[in-house]
């Protein structure tokens, strides 16, 4: 008998647990439903650009070649605009290039706006010479940045092959002869070239002297030669690179003791 | 027959005689009856429709899909609106959205995720935290719109996060009896 008590002892233990357990996960109502799963992702922006064609220009002033390059935003995203600005980054001595929408406003930087959309865009690159420009290449670094503010692209450099081609030396100015005197002066004149500009040299001892520059004249060109002088007069031509000609021929003025005595002579060469 | 037959016999008669009148007897007595009565339980109920992407930068509704792709300066939002039922004289207890954490490879995208409770049966339904309500009574019905808000800020220079994708798991949004 004394051995049952810690079997029904054992009984009533597990009986009281049940219980309590019973309490605690008593039944209650629930619902579940769920937020569904759901996703976002981020586009990219970028582009692409041509390589822009070589040029040639003349080593004078006003001398000028174009060439250009297409833009392709290559850009992903609903929302996104670009601007891709062209900057020109490098150029040769004496070469002037700038850059632009149209080739008839042209900066030294220049920008676009894009979307992923957009057609492509094409930029000009003007290049100017001058007297002392020399061949090279000119370099366009192109970058893009998102508008307001965002992503940026890196920079992306084009080159373009600038040959300079030497200017050719102006013919030599022929002087024509003397026009008739005025009074106390006397003019002498020659066949201009457009584009050319001449520079008078004078000599008062003897035809082979050493000519002096007497400034930048235009024919006729009137001198007024004083008592008792003899002058030789040549001129040069010179064109926009800075290239100048051989002497003219050679002209003559005399003078006595009046204007009377004023004469004009074409002596050579 | 002798005498003391004749007797028991006519003593037996007397007897019946009287137990019969007993029988005949009449009583008061009265009765109501008790009422027809009924029970009935109440509901607690969940239930949901599918959810919209909207592009904030935008006056239009729902304008974003799955598919299209995020830039700086975007903030996408996800919403999904679930109808709670309860009525019961003695309900109460919670509704808890239990929200997964997002994946993915974002490093500056910003995750926010909030419940908002509207309806008639809204006042009822008290707002302890972004996902998480209790109600003390029956509240009858409510709208509860859950908003997760992704915002990948315009400070997003260079190449960040381009290309990159997020994504938050579906999560249980639980109602239940306390």
């Amino acid at each position: 008998m004394m051995s049952r008590i810690p079997l029904i002892a054992a009984v009533v233990g597990a009986l009281l647990v049940g219980g309590a357990t019973t309490g605690v996960t008593h039944a209650s109502w629930t619902g579940q439903r769920h937020l569904q799963a759901h996703q976002v992702s981020a586009g990219s922006m970028s582009f692409t650009a041509t390589s822009p064609g070589a040029v040639t220009v003349d080593k004078v002033s006003g001398s000028t070649a174009e060439t250009s390059f297409v833009l392709d935003d290559t850009s992903a995203g609903k929302n996104l605009q670009q601007r891709i600005t062209a900057t020109v980054a490098g150029a040769p001595a004496g070469v002037t290039a700038t850059v632009g929408t149209s080739c008839t406003t042209t900066a030294a930087s220049a920008s676009v706006d894009t979307t992923p959309t957009s057609l492509d865009q094409t930029l000009c690159v003007k290049v100017a010479s001058s007297p002392t420009a020399v061949s090279g290449t000119v370099t366009v670094s192109i970058a893009g940045a998102q508008q307001p503010t965002g992503w940026s692209t890196p920079v992306l450099t084009r080159t373009i092959p600038v040959t300079v081609n030497a200017a050719a030396v102006p013919a030599v100015p022929p002087l024509l002869g003397c026009l008739p005197r005025d009074g106390g002066n006397i003019s002498f004149t020659w066949a201009p070239e457009t584009g050319l500009s001449y520079t008078l040299y004078s000599a008062s001892v003897n035809q082979d002297a050493n000519y002096v520059s007497a400034g930048a004249v235009t024919p006729p060109h009137s001198v007024a030669p004083g008592q008792n002088t003899t002058t030789f007069y040549r001129v040069k031509a010179t064109n926009p690179a800075g290239a100048t000609s051989g002497f003219s021929n050679t002209v003559r003025v005399l003078r006595g003791n009046g204007a009377s005595t004023i004469t004009c002579t074409l002596v050579s060469p | 027959m002798n005498k003391m037959m004749k007797g028991s016999v006519a003593g037996a008669t007397g007897v019946a005689l009287l137990m019969g009148g007993f029988g005949t007897y009449a009583l008061w007595t009265d009765s109501e009856d008790l009422a027809e009565n009924h029970v009935q339980s109440g509901v607690l109920t969940i239930d949901t429709t599918a959810g919209v992407y909207d592009d904030t930068r935008t006056g239009a509704a729902d304008d974003w899909t799955a598919s299209d792709l995020m830039v700086p300066g975007d903030v996408i939002t996800y919403t999904q609106t679930f109808t709670v039922n309860g009525t019961g004289k003695n309900l109460e207890g919670s509704i808890v959205l239990d929200v997964e954490d997002v994946t993915g490879d974002f490093s500056t995208l910003v995750r926010d995720v909030d419940v908002v409770a509207s309806g008639s049966g809204a006042t009822d339904v008290t707002k302890d935290s972004a996902t998480s309500f209790t109600f003390a009574d029956p509240f009858g019905t409510a709208t509860l719109t859950a908003t997760v808000t992704y915002t990948l800020p315009g400070t997003t220079g260079g190449v960040v996060d381009q290309g990159a994708s997020a994504s938050t798991p579906a999560s249980v949004f639980t109602i239940s009896q306390s």
